[in-house]
């Protein structure tokens, strides 16, 4: 999640379910919350008891909506311009918490004269470089400083090394407090957001000015000293080739309302898999290792380069080394040392793209030999089905590990000529081994083994290690030096029983210890450069402290008080909300009584939680000119991961379609752009594949009705773990879309009837729903329906259907390659599908652009770095 | 260490639920009626669950009925004299015992445990004090076989559990949250009383032979089914108080059944009003009485099952 | 006396007990086939479906809500009347009333003559053909037993359903209806909290509609009430036909 990474430092939710009883207004947007988040739900449902104003922005009126005070109705794909109608709406009538908005944000820095906005070049920022299809962002920054590095993963579009540690001078930027300066942050905002009116949000969105206004006063009516809102979302905002920027527009909301780091204030971002935060903090990505730290790129050809790269001038970045070489002295052991510079050029480093799309398009170009699937299910989960068929097929060999015969193993029944060797191994569930899950929350908590997995079922951990073992005995003979990094693997893992691997030795290896001392480590900030710490995860140093397993607290909400960090452990230092410095004003004081959380006791920082700040650095300190790293962290920089500590309105660095969030109709619309020329996102990803054939930009008329999909409460995702199960099958048994009367009455559609469903890209029939819970909007003039598809089903289980991401083509947003599976297009009509689906032949596939003539090479992937998904 | 008071299968996981003892052989898919778009209903479903009793039951009522009635009725022609039609209704009365106690077993879930019926003795269910009555019935109407003063006495005893057999079906079936059969309770009583007496004298209207018994017969039969034509009426007033209530006696199986079971009761009274009558008349008099007798039981099951499948019926009943 | 306080103003309808009851009685699924009543595809209360959540949809606000549609959900469930119409109509004694006030069927009793079915005012219990007998929510008594929650109140994320004491579930149903009176939720109500035609009922409601909407009956009553109006007719009737054969055989 880059747009919180960027904004405020961390990529991580802002704060904690449990604190949302505190808002006074809550906006779920981008999320069915009820209907995904269950069980963190109770807590909207405890803010609404204490009288808080629910507001759900959905397409469609779901479980969540129901709940709500007001759902608001909106085209999927738009949200960009309801919320910078709301950001306008907040600068016009000078709304924003200026108080907290002037110290604690970057509004008062002044960019850059270069600095051209999309207003001016009709849908483009300055630096636009149409020969590769990028930005150079030099001119984003600002003013008179030479680089501003990103927080966390910053590495966005990576650097040759050199010039050591980066952003140094960012502190002495000029900043204009009085906010008149034509050039900075916030008048650069008012300029920006300028045309996001009432007017255009209900052309764009479709969405009444009444309607829209009422959110404006909920949310503006609670902001200040005595009340705070919060933000909920998840993939319906995510999933868009701009979701990045969604995020950033919801960002700058709350940074002008001052909510964030406050009790309940801040940015829900609600994570989807049990574990799916621990999956991107020990990430399952191939662009970066533990806790936020960058692959090594192939220009990088040096550990100085690397470092010097990725180390900030200010904020806790500037200790990058430290954590870095803990991490391969965790690796790699008493194998590395300074002489082979902590085993820096035995990391295999990234040359290019090697997300999930490319490397499945790569596979249908039979470029791929081996592939390893393991607990996920690409060909009902992943959008463009077939190719991920296609891929599969051109594989030699597949390996998957689930929990059931999931369509990614089956495939080849259903293709004869098919000659991937497709290996299962069955795998053991959580509740049949120990381990720990990474919640929403940043929460780890510790599961115990339960039952005994059954017949030959296995962990991944004891798998893995087997694996592993078997590779070093391979190789164990071998001169090769491209097999020193396995040789010098440290792979030796206390064992419960021959084969069984103790989890709790993997967590002590996380959370790292002192080398000469043996102690385990107790917060990051003890770790070393010199390679005598070692720790698996910098960011989860700690939940061993002491030696004590503390995801495996268990200590009751109702024996502690209501923030109960005796419950688990959290990332950073048991953290539960980040940046709570911001919870007290500049001067160290709780804003007030009814929101008071961390403050400044006179010698240090106290309160519900531990201080996100350091501990005791007076609110009054200011570091020298000259100071650098955590030195040049001001008392009043309540973002300690930021360069400049200061939360980022505007971002001068680190998205790579533009500092601040612009409307970019999707890939596939049905209107034209009514804001800029530019049709879509100039820097989004294509993938012009024969089985992945795009739309029109809007008007097609072939495909006439918005697509969306989502999730219903009785599945899991790909169904994996619910179509098998006859208790959650019998709920939702089959198939269908949901479609309005008003649709329905057009097309000849009937409650509980066949429907047919289809794109370029393939045809699904399904059941259908016509409910008054969905509603056609009127956008530019023109009715626009719009067409609800859960995705859960597939060809296996107990209950089978067709899987909605057949229809989905492959289009990302450049920043973490995640698909656009929240607004497509297509068409509907009554009654089954035909057996036997041929995509129709080649069409001119743009005839109206998507950009603007001679801006855009239809270049593939260019390379980055991209951060975790959703 | 509290315990869950479950045996949990470690291996598996799999806990010993209350509902895992149930036999569950396979799939039962559950009947549910096509949704309709109906605002004052629940998508049209059904609001109670419809009686799960098979043919047999209705079949109980009239054969329990016959055999009731008989009792009480030869145990009448007995106070005047001797009659063939004595053993006879006797006969019938332990015979139908005999066919209603398999009938009631017939239709149980579980039929080896039809004696559970008594394990109790519980006046709040009608079925279980009709258990009473059926077994106690049943002992009269076999000690009515032997001969002699034993026999008479039983054939007495008989007779006085045989009117409460010949009724008591009735308030089983009011006792039920069925709204036609419980807007009927008090006018379904009479009209199953008299239609157990049409069962029992039409079958002895058709046996009589001598002119003594035929007289008194046919007398009985002509004013059971009177009776029970004027029952009928009543029964379908009473419950006309709401017409959404009363519907299934004018449409569907029900409906036709109920105007079958006045016509042939109807018939089988212009039939015993002929004087002079022939065998064959008095015979077919017997058998369409009998008919009749048969269908009214079957009319009143079937109205049950069709009030509870539509839940306005329900609804406007109790709102009424 | 322990119960439910199931609050449909707090439900969202996830499903969750009707799955928790579902897994801790280990209940076999029936039907898999989709019915077109919005998110209800398990229709109706039934001999292996002890827990059932009801959709409604409707193209009108909820009192206090800006939205100009909304979707009412409603966890039904097992009333255990405190005049139960299946007890007192049971012929075998099978079901009984337990120390927690629950009405609970003895499986081993069971014969399956299939009179609390149509005794039920509810339409609750049902009989399952293959295994001969009748079931229903048994109120978790092995749970109660082992004092534990119902599994459906545990797994309840919204404490939709509140188990406890019924005394202090009435005072909390009450309070609660006025908090929403306040809020602008004028319609909102209790339903069988009091219920003369029950005497009550141990599982009660906060409803927002009227009880048709939710497939509940608006004025249930116990069948046994209306028995000695009909025993009486009975007994008349008899009497009747006595008298007829009597004199009839008495007459020459
Ligand atoms: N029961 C259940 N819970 C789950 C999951 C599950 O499969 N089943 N999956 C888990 C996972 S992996 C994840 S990532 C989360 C996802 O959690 P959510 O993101 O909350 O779930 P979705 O249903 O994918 O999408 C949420 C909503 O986005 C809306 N939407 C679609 N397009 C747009 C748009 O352009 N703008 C706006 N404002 N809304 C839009 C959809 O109508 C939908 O209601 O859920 C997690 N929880
Ligand atoms: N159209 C459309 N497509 C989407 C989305 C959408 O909103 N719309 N959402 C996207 C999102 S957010 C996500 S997260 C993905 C999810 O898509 P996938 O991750 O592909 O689908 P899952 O079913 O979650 O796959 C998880 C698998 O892991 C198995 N499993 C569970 N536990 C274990 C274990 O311990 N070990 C092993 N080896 N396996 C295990 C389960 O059985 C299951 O099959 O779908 C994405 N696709
Ligand atoms: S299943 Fe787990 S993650 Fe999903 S709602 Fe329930 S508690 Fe939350
Ligand atoms: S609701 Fe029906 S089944 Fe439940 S106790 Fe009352 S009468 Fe018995
Ligand atoms: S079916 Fe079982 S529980 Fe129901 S009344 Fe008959 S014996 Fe009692
Ligand atoms: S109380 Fe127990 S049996 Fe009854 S519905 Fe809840 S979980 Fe099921
Ligand atoms: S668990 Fe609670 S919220 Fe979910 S459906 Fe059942 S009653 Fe409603
Ligand atoms: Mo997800």
């Amino acid at each position: 999640m880059p747009g919180l990474g960027i904004s405020f430092g961390r990529g991580g939710a802002t704060t904690f379910v449990q604190d949302l009883q505190h808002s006074d207004v809550i906006v779920i947007q981008g999320s069915n919350m009820a209907e995904c988040h269950p069980v963190a739900f109770q807590w909207v449902m405890e803010a609404k008891a204490r009288g808080a104003k629910i507001v759900h922005v959905d397409p469609r009126f779901t479980r969540t909506s129901a709940m709500a005070d007001l759902h608001v109705p909106i085209r999927a794909g738009s949200d960009i311009v309801f919320l910078g109608g709301i950001i306008h709406y907040i600068l016009e009538n000078d709304k924003a918490f200026k108080e907290y908005v002037i110290p604690y944000t970057n509004a008062a820095n002044i960019i850059d004269p270069r600095f051209r906005d999309t207003e001016e070049l009709d849908g483009f920022f300055s630096g636009w470089r149409a020969d590769k299809g990028e930005y150079d962002e030099e001119s984003w920054r600002y003013q008179g400083v030479e680089e501003v590095p990103a927080a966390g993963h910053k590495e966005v579009v990576p650097k040759e090394g050199g010039g050591g540690p980066r952003g140094k001078d960012v502190k002495k930027a000029p900043r204009d407090e009085t906010l008149q300066h034509p050039r900075c942050v916030y008048q650069l905002l008012r300029k920006h957001y300028a045309r996001y009116t009432p007017e255009k949000v209900e052309e764009i969105c479709g969405v009444p000015p009444k309607t829209f206004l009422q959110v404006c006063e909920w949310l503006t009516q609670n902001s200040g000293r005595e009340r705070t809102g919060a933000f909920c979302y998840a993939v319906g905002w995510t999933q868009h080739t701009v979701g990045v920027q969604y995020i950033r527009s919801a960002a700058i909301i709350q940074m002008l309302l001052g909510n964030m780091g406050r009790p309940g204030g801040g940015i829900m971002a609600l994570r989807g898999h049990a574990s799916i935060q621990g999956s991107t903090d020990i990430p399952t990505l191939y662009n970066l290792l533990p806790g936020y730290i960058p692959m090594a790129h192939a220009k990088q050809h040096s550990l100085k380069d690397y470092l010097d790269v990725n180390t900030a001038g200010g904020g806790f970045w500037s200790n990058f080394p430290a954590y870095f070489v803990s991490l391969m002295k965790a690796y790699f052991g008493d194998a590395v040392s300074k002489d082979n510079q902590w085993g820096y050029p035995w990391l295999p480093s990234v040359t290019g793209d090697h997300s999930h799309m490319t490397t499945v398009s790569d596979m249908t170009q039979g470029k791929i030999k081996g592939y390893f699937v393991m607990g996920e299910n690409p060909v009902v989960g992943s959008t463009n089905g077939g190719m991920q068929r296609d891929g599969l097929a051109k594989l030699e060999w597949l390996v998957v590990r689930d929990l059931a015969m999931i369509e990614t193993a089956e495939f080849w029944r259903e293709r004869p000529e098919c000659e991937t060797e497709v290996f299962f191994f069955p795998a053991a569930a959580h509740t049949e081994k120990d381990g720990s899950f990474t919640n929403t929350n940043r929460l780890l908590q510790w599961h115990h083994k339960a039952v005994e997995p059954p017949g030959d079922c296995k962990s991944e951990l004891d798998f893995v290690y087997e694996l592993g073992k078997r590779l070093k005995a391979a190789y164990a003979s071998s001169t090769d030096p491209k097999d020193k990094p396995i040789q010098a693997l440290a792979w030796n893992y206390r064992e419960i029983k021959p084969g069984e691997v103790d989890a709790d030795a993997v967590l002590e290896e996380i959370n790292g210890k002192n080398l000469v001392t043996g102690k385990p480590l107790s917060k990051y900030g003890e770790l070393k450069d010199d390679g005598t710490t070692a720790a698996g995860c910098w960011i989860y140093v700690g939940c061993r402290a002491d030696g004590v397993n503390q995801p495996a607290r268990r200590k009751p909400q109702r024996e502690q008080d209501w923030v109960a960090r005796e419950w688990g452990w959290s990332w950073p230092d048991n953290r539960r909300m980040l940046y709570n410095r911001a919870s007290a004003d500049p001067d160290g004081k709780p804003w007030s009584e009814r929101k008071r959380y961390v403050y400044w006791n006179g010698e240090k920082w106290t309160g519900f939680d531990t201080a996100d700040f350091i501990p005791d650095r007076p609110p009054s300190y200011r570091p020298g000119p000259d100071d650098t790293g955590v030195k040049a962290i001001s008392g009043i920089d309540p973002f300690i991961m930021q360069v400049d500590g200061k939360a980022w309105l505007y971002a001068p660095s680190g998205l790579l379609d533009g500092p601040m969030p612009t409307h970019y109709e999707p890939e596939e619309g049905v209107v034209p752009n009514a804001m800029y020329r530019q049709e879509c996102n100039p820097r989004r990803l294509e993938y012009h594949l024969r089985r992945n054939r795009y739309h029109r930009a809007f008007d097609d008329p072939r495909y006439p009705y918005v697509l969306t999909t989502y999730r219903l409460t009785e599945h899991h995702t790909a169904g994996g773990m619910s179509r098998w199960l006859s208790w959650l099958s019998e709920l939702m048994p089959e198939m269908f879309c949901e479609v309005s009367h008003e649709l329905a009455a057009e097309v000849g559609l009937k409650n509980g009837g066949w429907a047919t469903v289809t794109t370029a890209r393939a045809q699904i029939e399904c059941r259908v729903l016509v409910t008054g819970r969905m509603r056609p909007l009127r956008i530019q003039g023109r009715t626009v329906h719009q067409i609800g598809l859960p995705y859960h089903w597939g060809s296996t289980g107990l209950v089978r259907g067709d899987s909605t991401n057949d229809l989905i083509a492959f289009v990302a947003d450049p920043n973490v390659q995640i698909q656009e599976s929240k607004a497509f297009t297509g068409n509907i009509r009554p009654g089954r599908r035909e057996q036997r689906y041929r995509i129709e032949p080649e069409l001119a596939e743009l005839a109206e652009p998507r950009d603007l003539p001679g801006l855009r090479p239809y270049a593939t992937q260019p390379m980055q770095h991209n951060p975790e998904k959703e | 260490m509290r315990t869950d008071g479950r045996n949990i299968d470690p291996t598996l996981g799999i806990l010993s639920g209350e509902g895992s003892h149930q036999r569950a052989t396979g799939k039962l898919e559950h009947p549910t009626p096509e949704p309709q778009n109906d605002p004052d209903s629940y998508y049209g479903l059904p609001m109670l669950k419809a009686p799960v009793w098979k043919a047999s039951i209705p079949f109980y009522f009239y054969v329990g009925g016959l055999a009731g009635a008989s009792a009480a009725l030869s145990a009448a022609l007995q106070l005047r004299g001797s009659s063939k039609l004595i053993r006879t209704g006797r006969y019938i009365a332990f015979g139908g015992a005999a066919v209603s106690a398999a009938l009631l077993i017939e239709d149980l879930g579980i039929k080896k445990r039809f004696i559970y019926m008594m394990r109790v003795f519980r006046p709040s269910s009608p079925m279980n004090v009709g258990t009473w009555i059926l077994s106690a019935f049943g002992g009269a109407a076999t000690g009515a076989l032997v001969p002699g003063i034993i026999g008479d006495i039983s054939a007495g005893l008989a007779a006085l559990c045989g009117l409460p057999l010949a009724g008591y079906t009735s308030v089983l079936l009011s006792n039920t949250a069925v709204p036609i059969w419980a807007e009927g309770g008090t006018s379904m009583p009479p009209l199953f009383v008299a239609s157990a007496a049409v069962s029992a004298t039409s079958v002895f209207e058709a046996l009589a032979e001598t002119k003594r018994d035929l007289r008194v017969v046919r007398r009985l039969a002509i004013l059971a089914k009177l009776s029970e034509l004027l029952t009928h009426l009543t029964f379908e007033k009473s419950v006309s108080r709401v017409p959404e209530v009363a519907k299934p006696l004018h449409e569907g199986v029900s409906g036709a059944l109920w105007q079958a079971a006045r016509v042939g009761v109807g018939a089988s009274l212009a039939l015993s009003l002929w004087p002079k009558a022939p065998r064959a008349a008095r015979i077919a008099a017997g058998v369409l009485g009998t008919l009749g007798a048969i269908a009214t039981r079957f009319a009143v099951f079937e109205a049950g099952k069709a009030s509870v499948r539509d839940p306005h019926a329900t609804f406007e009943w109790q709102r009424a | 006396m322990k119960g439910f306080f199931t609050d449909t103003t707090l439900c969202i309808g996830c499903k969750a007990c009707e799955v928790a009851c579902k897994q801790w009685n280990q209940l076999p699924e029936d039907g898999l086939h989709l019915t077109g009543m919005s998110y209800d595809n398990t229709g109706h209360l039934g001999s292996s479906t002890w827990r059932h959540v009801s959709f409604v949809e409707r193209p009108v606000p909820l009192g206090g809500t800006l939205s100009n549609f909304s979707w009412l959900m409603m966890s039904d469930v097992c009333k255990h009347c405190a005049r139960a119409g299946c007890l007192e109509a049971c012929p075998t004694g099978a079901i009984v009333r337990t120390e927690f006030g629950s009405v609970y069927i003895q499986p081993e009793i069971c014969n399956g003559c299939g009179y609390c079915v149509s005794a039920c005012p509810f339409g609750v219990v049902d009989r399952r053909e293959d295994d001969g007998r009748a079931w229903k929510c048994t109120l978790c008594y092995d749970r109660l037993k082992a004092d534990m929650k119902p599994a459906c109140a545990k797994s309840c994320p919204t404490e939709s359903i509140q188990f406890g004491d019924l005394v202090q579930l009435k005072v909390k149903a009450r309070q609660r209806v006025e908090e929403l009176h306040a809020r602008g939720m004028t319609e909102a109500y209790l339903y069988g909290e009091e219920q003369e035609g029950t005497g009550g009922l141990n599982a009660f409601f906060l409803l927002a509609d009227k009880p048709e909407k939710y497939n509940l009956p608006p004025k249930p009553e116990v069948p046994t009430k209306r028995a000695p109006k009909s025993w009486l007719s009975m007994g008349a009737a008899i009497a009747g036909l006595a008298a007829l054969m009597l004199t009839a055989a008495v007459t020459p």
